[in-house]
């Protein structure tokens, strides 16, 4: 039975539609909304949680997640102005490796020690909080050189922001290793049934660590884009990013259940929330009302979805 | 009666678009043609002092016919640099912006000066590096605010104890310049008051109840307790009452001038504090913009408001308006 481009639009695309809504509805009553430098300024602000998204993705597919990424950033940017002394470049290869290395262990404690991913990313986000808070003295601590900013602040063509660039490269090839490689098909099967891929052969520890420390490793180039915006750390940056990671990627429609999903469309989801905030800041929302907008449309998304979930259950 | 989910749904749906429908078009007054539009950005609009001062800005303001739209960036200086952007974007007539740190958000106020968008500091100053970038600073001197409360420190202490310090944020620059207030004050008094601790708060009264609960346990000879607002010393007071101590036993100092806090003076909890009005920052400030507005720069370029210290000689003085 084939449905009609409508339904299929209206059933698989909604986030896309909404995006459109959005957008047209804005360009007509706010024309700078659609102007080249506020749609760069929304590229630029969902880039950081679109590369972290990815990583998210990963791991929600294979039925976990991980609250840690804003820590595990912060600590990218935190060690990278520590290891100036080192030079940049190495600073900054140093500072991707510890990340890594955080999420790495994220993988390791989940898989071999086997406690769940609530409970080893809430200890290791606070963990990395704490190493964070002791190692800037509780203050902000800056950067020696502005050398980054060129790179958090320049633009090809005088255009496109650099760090967007960077996203848009990360973003189309995990996407294509997600969708095309054996991990990312062992993470499908993983997260559809765990138990049946482990009887069918599939390494589900060795899938899953390399997608914590997929995560840990995009955190830390978020930290270094950061680092290149603010030139400095301090423990109060990237508090909320964690929730709003997650929010974004489950508002895209990957089930944090498992088994379905993809990297385009955990975008698509954190692009809706990225324009969703600008949108609000341009209609000049007061800031109390903008926090309930988004819980209602969260919460709407995830409701239909399930409900379209159920009934495919009963065709 | 079973709501079927189709019916859930669509109420939700509704919702959602009334809510958005309501939020971006109620409460909105169209300025008029010579009205200016003015971005008020408030590093984070939960702690108490600021939505008196957000009402009393916008009152001034709208009365002479601007308007204001306010930001929140969450405490998040990552988040307040690209709402800085989002408001450049926007071409705003003026930014007024409290830093959430003093030095991250200067690359984007390099930004802002060269796409010609002015912006103003307000209640708390960036780093003194800001200064090219921005057509002035209204507000608080926070190092002179700091002095006061050191002086009713050292007045109550006799310059002698144990002190221990109830922060708001660590690193934000305000509390940065009472730590200097107080240690420069110490120092030029020759005083030999001690600071035991110094634990940060995020502004919230309920997490100064905590943070006084673990001094009265870990310190049996408190002498006094620095609070950096009066909502923050309300919780101090909180654990102290708890705790069976009695007014007066550990001196609280704390700042702002709230009406609980005059109050506190009277009842012995607390022996004074520095005013600082929401009311009248707001007003004072949007003058400053006004006048910025008119005649198109800031003249001085630096205006701080006056630190009027209160304590129980003069509390009868002062009403309680916030």
């Amino acid at each position: 039975m084939r449905r009609g481009l409508a339904r299929t639009l209206l059933g698989d695309q909604k986030i896309l539609l909404i995006l459109f809504g959005i957008t047209i509805v804005l360009a007509v009553i706010r024309p700078v909304f659609i102007s080249p430098e506020n749609i760069f300024n929304v590229l630029f602000q969902v880039s950081i949680n679109g590369m972290i998204g990815v990583g998210m993705a990963y791991l929600m597919i294979g039925g976990d997640f991980d609250l840690s990424v804003g820590s595990n950033m912060v600590f990218a940017t935190t060690a990278a102005i520590l290891l100036e002394g080192l030079g940049i470049a190495p600073g900054i290869v140093l500072a991707v490796l510890l990340s890594s290395l955080a999420g790495f262990l994220n993988g390791v404690l989940v898989t071999k020690v086997k406690i769940n991913s609530f409970i080893t990313t809430l200890s290791m986000m606070i963990f990395l909080r704490g190493l964070v808070l002791i190692f800037t003295d509780k203050k902000t601590i800056s950067g020696s050189t502005s050398a980054l900013f060129a790179f958090g602040y320049g633009s090809l063509f005088g255009l496109i922001p650099y760090p967007v660039l960077v996203a848009a490269v990360v973003l189309p090839v995990f996407g294509f290793v997600l969708a095309k490689s054996v991990w990312g098909r062992n993470l499908y099967a993983i997260g559809s049934n765990s138990k049946a891929a482990q009887m069918f052969g599939i390494n589900v520890d060795s899938a899953k660590i390399a997608s914590f420390t997929l995560t840990g490793a995009l955190c830390g180039i978020s930290g270094i884009v950061l680092l290149s915006r603010l030139n400095s750390a301090s423990g109060t940056y990237g508090m909320d990013t964690g929730l709003d990671v997650i929010s974004g990627v489950l508002l895209g429609g990957t089930s944090l259940a498992g088994g379905e999903g993809s990297v385009f469309r955990a975008f698509l989801g954190v692009l809706l929330l990225g324009v969703l905030s600008n949108a609000m800041i341009i209609l000049h929302v007061t800031p109390y009302l903008q926090q309930v907008v988004k819980g209602l449309m969260l919460i709407t998304v995830v409701a239909v979805d399930a409900y379209q979930a159920r009934r495919a259950e009963y065709r | 009666m079973r709501v079927s989910m189709r019916a859930v749904i669509v109420l939700l749906v509704v919702l959602c678009a009334a809510s958005l429908a309501f939020a971006s078009g109620g409460g909105e007054k169209a300025a008029p043609k010579a009205g200016k539009t003015v971005a008020l950005m408030w590093g984070g609009t939960d702690a108490p002092f600021v939505g008196p001062h957000i009402k009393s800005f916008t009152a001034t303001m709208e009365k002479a016919g601007h308007k204001v739209v306010v930001f929140d960036s969450k405490w998040d200086p990552a988040k307040q640099s690209t709402d800085l952007d989002d408001a450049v974007a926007q071409k705003m007539d003026l930014i007024c912006l409290v830093p959430i740190d003093p030095v991250a958000i200067i690359p984007a106020l390099k930004k802002a000066k060269a796409a010609g968008v002015p912006v103003m500091t307000i209640n708390t100053e960036a780093s003194k590096d800001a200064n090219d970038y921005i057509v002035g600073y209204s507000g608080v001197g926070s190092y002179e605010q700091g002095l006061v409360a050191a002086e009713l420190l050292t007045e109550v202490m006799g310059n002698k104890g144990n002190l221990a310090v109830v922060e708001g944020v660590s690193g934000f620059n305000v509390c940065v310049q009472y730590a200097k207030a107080l240690e420069d004050t110490f120092k030029k008094k020759n005083s030999s008051i001690k600071v035991l601790a110094v634990q940060p708060t995020n502004w919230a009264p309920a997490e100064a109840t905590k943070v006084t609960e673990d001094y009265l346990t870990r310190f049996k000879n408190m002498d006094a307790i620095f609070a950096h607002d009066d909502y923050l010393a309300g919780g101090v007071i909180v654990a102290l009452k708890e705790a069976g101590v009695k007014p007066g036993q550990i001196k609280v100092v704390g700042i702002g001038g709230i009406g609980d806090a005059l109050k506190a003076i009277k009842e012995g909890w607390m022996y004074g504090t520095v005013l600082q009005s929401p009311i009248t920052e707001g007003d004072f400030e949007a003058q400053r913009v006004i006048e910025f507005l008119k005649t198109g720069k800031l003249n001085p370029f630096y205006k701080i408001m006056d630190n009027p210290k209160i304590d129980p000689k003069n509390v009868a003085n002062y009403k309680s308006e916030f």
